[in-house]
């Protein structure tokens, strides 16, 4: 690998527009062999400690700050940095929940009867998932033919993939479940859909982990709204999440995430799935 | 060049092509298209650049053009539209239909549709002259189409190769300097897809 050159110092008045800035070393830009195509998309539980996440965390939220000028651009940034995080999630989750359940490949097992109070809790991501193990048991023991991605590779191990979920109930419930299993290691408390409004759905958080050692207002729970936010927007349902904070039962930092979702994504579900 | 892939991301922007297999000899490859009803060789557009005037002379140029033109068959596709029911539908133009209901994928006789058990792999929604295109879709909304020129493999083949194109997207999206809807231009990545593509298209 070659090493990168040193950084000129520019002088203004020097008639050469060159500049020889460090590149910075994506795996977009170098020839070296790229390890990122090389390591598996497997879970491993890897833990991280609370004071590291909460101190990287605080740095984040202060530096959003300093650049900010008001409330609103400081949250747009902190929804913007969390979006980026649900876009991958998205397709990570998804695709590991294709795989078949042996003790490793899942991020967590959560209790199959969810409590929910929303209208019709099918319960599809956990059926669609097990009907995804039934058929991948009796394909994962031979791995004679290895996919040619390479022996970290885990296509040659899928059977189904995992359905894309196209109605508004199948997704939340995958965020309610599974997302939320992976971020913050238990299913959300609940996931309510509004009476008022029949775009609105809530997802509630009894002791928010990101947020729990900043007092004050909500405004730092932007950042899991972004990520609540880049997953669903990414899966076709735009909307907008927002975060409102309703202590109950005892619960002082209870946290409401609101999703509204836009006009055309209930068109849509009018259209394709309703009318039945 | 016998097979063109390409991945459109979900703002449908191209993030990756490539032309892959050998390139094929039009006049020779077209003798049992009279099932598709046209027959190729009579088939002549004048056309800037090709001697004969036939429309697939030029397979490297026609085949981003088949597989954009497909994108919306693929769009009504992947949210449950019953366009690609039907093989047996017209040349290249496909059916479309924007009020798909549920019942009317009974009759698809591709991998369900968006209403089976899997509806990531879309199967073969479109044609053209004889030419298939498949689509797979990603739970983003990215698309993998590949352009057939020849006879695609079975479906079996084409899930492992669309699942193990999937897995390389999905760690490239995984690098957190990649922005959404970049190009996708890493060497290794191009190499993966290559090897994939010698292993299951290109029987």
């Amino acid at each position: 690998m070659s090493q990168p050159e040193p950084q000129k110092i520019i002088d203004p008045s020097s008639s050469s527009h060159k500049k020889t800035v460090k590149k910075l070393p994506t795996p977009l830009n170098t020839n070296a062999s790229s390890c990122i195509y090389t390591q598996s998309l497997a879970f491993t539980k890897n833990k991280v400690s609370l004071s590291a996440m909460a101190f990287l965390f605080q740095e984040m939220v202060s530096t959003i700050y300093k650049n900010s000028k008001t409330m609103a651009e400081f949250e747009a940034k902190l929804n913007k940095h969390g979006f980026g995080i649900g876009v991958r999630l998205l397709e990570l989750l998804n695709f590991r929940a294709s795989l078949p359940v042996t003790t490793n490949s899942r991020s967590s097992i959560f209790p199959s009867s969810s409590s929910t109070s929303a209208q019709n809790p099918s319960n599809s991501t956990v059926s669609a998932s097990g009907s995804g193990a039934a058929g991948g048991n009796s394909g994962s023991g031979s791995t004679t033919d290895r996919h040619s991605n390479g022996p970290e590779s885990l296509t040659s191990l899928i059977n189904t993939m995992k359905r894309r979920d196209l109605k508004i109930l199948d997704i939340l419930q995958f965020v309610h479940g599974t997302v939320w299993a992976y971020l913050f290691d238990h299913p959300s408390d609940d996931l309510v859909k509004s009476s008022e409004r029949s775009n609105e759905y809530m997802i509630v958080d009894n002791m928010p982990v990101f947020t729990q050692f900043i007092p004050g207002g909500v405004s730092c729970d932007f950042y899991v709204c972004g990520i609540v936010q880049g997953f669903l927007t990414n899966a076709g349902f735009p909307c907008r999440v927002t975060p409102h904070r309703m202590p109950q039962d005892g619960f002082d930092r209870r946290i409401v995430y609101l999703v509204q979702f836009d006009k055309q994504v209930l068109e849509r579900e009018g259209l394709r799935f309703g009318s039945n | 060049m016998s097979t063109y892939f390409v991945i459109i991301g979900h703002n449908d922007t191209p993030l990756y092509e490539v032309h892959l297999g050998s390139p094929i000899d039009i006049e020779n490859s077209n003798t049992n298209t009279s099932s598709n009803g046209a027959n190729l060789n009579n088939l002549s557009i004048a056309s800037s650049g090709t001697t004969s005037g036939n429309l697939l002379n030029d397979p490297l140029n026609m085949s981003p053009f088949i597989a954009h033109a497909a994108l919306d068959i693929v769009s009504d596709t992947e949210w449950g539209g019953g366009a690609a029911a039907n093989s047996n539908t017209s040349q290249g133009f496909g059916a479309l239909l924007l009020r798909g209901n549920a019942s009317n994928n009974s009759n698809s006789n591709n991998s369900g549709g968006a209403n089976g058990p899997d509806n990531l792999f879309l199967g073969c929604v479109d044609h053209f002259y004889g030419s298939q295109v498949t689509a797979y879709v990603t739970y983003q909304g990215a698309r993998l189409i590949t352009v057939h020129h020849t006879t695609p493999p079975d479906n079996a083949q084409l899930k492992s190769f669309y699942i193990g194109v999937h897995e390389l997207f999905i760690k490239t999206l995984m690098n957190p300097f990649y922005k959404m809807d970049q190009a996708i231009n890493s060497e290794v990545f191009d190499k993966k897809v290559k090897d994939l593509a010698q292993k299951y298209l290109l029987k």
